[in-house]
């Protein structure tokens, strides 16, 4: 897992979408590309998706949009709880491994551990938290500094709302 | 929607303007460079090798970043420039277009933009408001480092202890407050003077017992300035002839 990141905000699932297939068209390594976002409703009340060891559950309506999310990007998804973030892609690893580790306690959450070890600064990451709770969503590519720089120019294409690289 | 904190244009255009090389540009100018950057954010205890820098220019937005040369053999480090808000790097290979062998260190979490070498060199030609910030702000850098090499070859360790602790009141803060160097470790203070951890800490422990500064908590406070200032005045020259007149 690299501890460099580039992150960029979309304000709409197209944009995102479009996102993900100039990184698939440029020759990105996919398998360290993730999704951050949200359930257009918020909601996890309606079992419809369950992709990695039945964590996640979304309304009937969302399961198409982070389903094909997941397929593109290796098929592993986590519905983040109480926050009802949902991630999609080679991040939902580092995930397991710090809700195992315990981490995502009282201070920090769990989306905030996790873009905290690909490099994003403490503040940085509370702001995408917050992005992600207004409706946003995030793409993230982790990896070395060459790795991050070359995804920052293919993303910097798909008209981010904002973008930027974290280095640790 | 609302707007997210860090893609606001204007607040970083005000971020900007603290630098002063951009504080007197156009807004109209800004905003067409704000195209050309790049935000980046450096974790706290980051350090990166000037190499993987050279080809882009930084803005420091926030947080404050040690530039300095390191020993590879002792690893003993001199640091060139402790950088803050508003400041820039790196202005040599800038300039020049060659390597310049140093190491950068975030002190604290960084916020930065950063351009193209090439973008921020055409900027040089194209906008003469532009220059007009640059070149004073390269011949501050330029004071910086013949004030360093000064203090080096001319002071003892005591006085250029001394003169970085001067150098560095706050001019906006309660009277002989310090910034930027307040909460450096003393191996940090030690490399801005060309010394070691513990010559610093045994100074800065013999000035505490005579009341010149405290040491609490990690924060360093100037109590007595003007003792300080006569520490500072002192020169290498100075204390030879005394040491000679005694002798």
């Amino acid at each position: 897992m690299g501890n460099n990141s580039c992150v960029a905000i979309y304000r709409t699932r197209e944009r995102l979408k479009e996102a993900v297939r100039a990184l698939r068209r440029s020759g990105s390594d996919m398998a360290k590309v993730s999704i951050v976002g949200r359930p257009a409703d918020g909601g996890d009340t309606v079992s419809g998706l369950y992709v990695v060891e039945e964590r996640i559950r979304l309304l009937e309506s969302e399961v198409p949009f982070w389903k094909s999310l997941a397929e593109e990007l290796g098929g592993m998804a986590w519905l983040v709880k109480p926050s009802s973030r949902v991630v999609v892609g080679a991040l939902v690893s580092l995930l397991e491994r710090l809700a195992e580790g315990g981490k995502g306690g009282s201070e920090t959450s769990l989306t905030e551990e996790m873009l905290y070890t690909v490099g994003a600064t403490r503040k940085s990451a509370r702001c995408y938290e917050k992005a992600i709770d207004s409706g946003r969503y995030l793409t993230v590519v982790h990896g070395s500094l060459p790795e991050v720089e070359r995804a920052h120019q293919v993303l910097l294409e798909t008209s981010p709302e904002d973008i930027a690289i974290h280095l640790a | 929607m609302p707007s997210i904190p860090f893609s606001d244009k204007e607040s970083i255009i005000r971020q900007l303007r603290k630098s002063p090389l951009f504080e007197p540009l156009a807004e109209s100018l800004l905003v067409d460079m704000l195209r050309h950057f790049r935000r980046e954010t450096w974790r706290k205890g980051r350090c990166s090798p000037s190499s993987e820098t050279e080809k882009r220019f930084y803005v420091i937005l926030s947080g404050r970043l040690k530039m300095g040369r390191i020993n590879p053999e002792t690893g003993r480090m001199v640091t060139l420039f402790l950088l803050k808000p508003g400041d820039v790097f790196d202005v040599i290979s800038l300039l020049d277009g060659k390597p310049h062998r140093s190491t950068l260190e975030a002190i604290d979490d960084l916020e930065l933009l950063s351009a193209g070498v090439e973008e921020v060199r055409r900027w040089i030609e194209l906008h003469p408001q532009f220059n007009r910030g640059f070149l004073p702000y390269l011949g501050w850098q330029m004071r910086q480092l013949a004030d360093l090499a000064g203090d080096l070859a001319l002071h003892d360790t005591e006085t250029r202890l001394a003169r970085l602790i001067l150098r560095h009141l706050d001019p906006d803060g309660p009277a002989n407050s310090l910034h930027l160097i307040h909460d450096l470790s003393h191996e940090a203070l030690g490399e801005m003077i060309g010394t070691v951890r513990v010559v610093v800490n045994r100074q800065l422990q013999h000035w505490q017992r005579e009341g010149v500064i405290l040491a609490r908590r990690g924060r360093l406070e100037i109590q007595e300035i003007e003792a300080l200032l006569k520490k500072a005045m002192r020169s290498l020259g100075s204390r030879n002839g005394k040491s000679r007149n005694r002798g």
